[in-house]
């Protein structure tokens, strides 16, 4: 079932800019789990812009420094749910902040693999990281050389001459 | 946040042994995908699914709140950039970033990194699906109002420190974070300077008095009892009140130490 992030209670916001707004979870795994979510309608990391997803990060970061100090915690995890295969249970991007202490029975350790056809996913990921910061530095718009301009009543000349030797 | 001397040393010493120090400066062998002058982004070499990469600023930080702002700026930027990469190689629609702070949350290395973890439908890996406790609304409500002021502070502060152009300053909120401690939290700053505990233990009446004045103690006592304290430091009231003018210049002491804590 997908929680609605325009259904969420009032009483549940504790923080809200332009860019972020941060709810109690409504069914937490522990008091003082919290959720930041971007303004922005979108459920994908990749909708975001880079400065708002910062600001995002930014936000969750200060949270989970705000529920450290004051609930006394021993640790906090931070998890983004991105897209439907994310295991996010809102229909929007979201940044989960956990509070942990070491005997809360909560664990998101995942059983390692192993790593299979490591070099190719390598290399396919490394084809699309080459365009990290390359594309987003601001290119000055290149000015065109000058077409030549054509001289059209030469043309028409020539048109001309070309017609008048039609027999 | 400031390192003390003594946690510097620590930090070096963690360094020298740190895996993750190794593989930055190429002293060990790693399956990098993005690297650039802050931060490294390698293949985890045991992922939870294909694809997963460890993210990480290439200098040595323990924990996240030590990252400065350029390097914190850095990692979850460049870290977007690379988790968008990772979708596109790997042909993936979903992401999950994770961040671990502590052991206690499953924290493994003392190099802080992030986890990009690419995600599809069926991909056997149950992690991410949050569980959740059965609490009472007014159980979640409880820490509202002080996480609320707190979170409020601290992103008014942010915002000085950093205007943004989309940000409209003047419904900040302003001002200093209370603090607040609990009895554990008094004896582990009482533990930490044998100065003052050793002045409780002397004469547990002229340290109340002296806290009732110093307005530093006052904080820290504001919300515990001092004769609970007295009772967990195995302390017990004299009845004599001879000694406390001798006691008084070993107190002023104290004020120092208590100071250079806060």
């Amino acid at each position: 079932m997908t929680i609605a992030v325009s259904n969420l209670k009032k009483e549940m916001n504790i923080y809200e800019d332009e860019k972020a707004m941060v709810y109690l979870h409504e069914h937490p795994c522990a008091p003082g789990h919290l959720v930041v979510f971007p303004k922005q309608d979108t459920s994908s990391l990749e909708n975001l812009d880079a400065e708002t997803f910062a600001h995002l990060t930014t936000v969750a970061s200060f949270a989970s420094t705000a529920i450290f100090e004051a609930l006394q915690l021993q640790g906090t995890n931070m998890i983004v749910q991105s897209g439907s295969a994310s295991a996010n249970p809102y229909d929007r991007f979201c940044i989960h902040i956990i509070p942990r202490l070491s005997d809360d029975g909560i664990s998101f350790q995942w059983k390692p693999k192993k790593a299979e056809g490591i070099e190719n996913i390598q290399e396919s990921i490394r084809n699309q990281t080459f365009f990290i910061g390359k594309q987003d530095t601001p290119k000055k718009q290149e000015q065109l050389p000058e077409e030549p301009k054509q001289d059209f009543s030469d043309q028409e000349n020539y048109l001309l001459k070309h017609l008048r030797r039609v027999p | 946040m400031e390192l003390t001397e003594e946690q510097q040393k620590a930090l070096e010493q963690q360094k020298a042994q740190c895996i993750f120090c190794k593989i930055s400066s190429g002293e060990v062998a790693s399956k990098k995908v993005y690297e650039d002058s802050l931060v490294l982004g390698i293949l985890d070499i045991n992922p939870a699914t294909p694809g997963h990469v460890l993210f990480m600023p290439k200098e040595h930080y323990p924990l996240l709140p030590l990252l400065p702002p350029p390097t914190f700026t850095a990692l979850f930027e460049k870290g977007q950039a690379v988790a968008n990469a990772i979708s596109k190689a790997m042909l993936v629609q979903s992401m999950n970033i994770f961040v671990a702070n502590g052991a206690a949350a499953g924290q493994q290395a003392n190099h802080v990194m992030i986890h990009l973890i690419p995600r599809e439908n069926n991909d056997d890996l149950e992690n991410f699906t949050i569980p959740s406790k059965d609490l009472s609304e007014t159980e979640i409500l409880k820490p509202k109002e002080a996480l609320a002021y707190n979170l409020g502070v601290m992103m008014g502060n942010h915002f000085k420190r950093n205007p943004a152009p989309w940000h409209d300053l003047s419904k900040d909120k302003t001002g200093s974070i209370p603090q607040t401690f609990t009895p554990e939290q008094v004896i582990m700053i009482i533990e930490k300077n044998p100065e003052i505990k050793k002045a409780i233990k002397e004469d547990p009446d002229a340290f109340e008095k002296l806290i009732k004045e110093h307005e530093q103690l006052r904080m820290i006592f504001k919300d515990v009892s001092y004769n609970q304290i007295l009772q967990k430091l195995g302390v017990t009231r004299k009845k004599d009140k001879k000694k406390e003018s001798s006691q008084k210049n070993k107190e002023e002491v104290n004020l120092d130490n208590i100071s250079d804590l806060l």
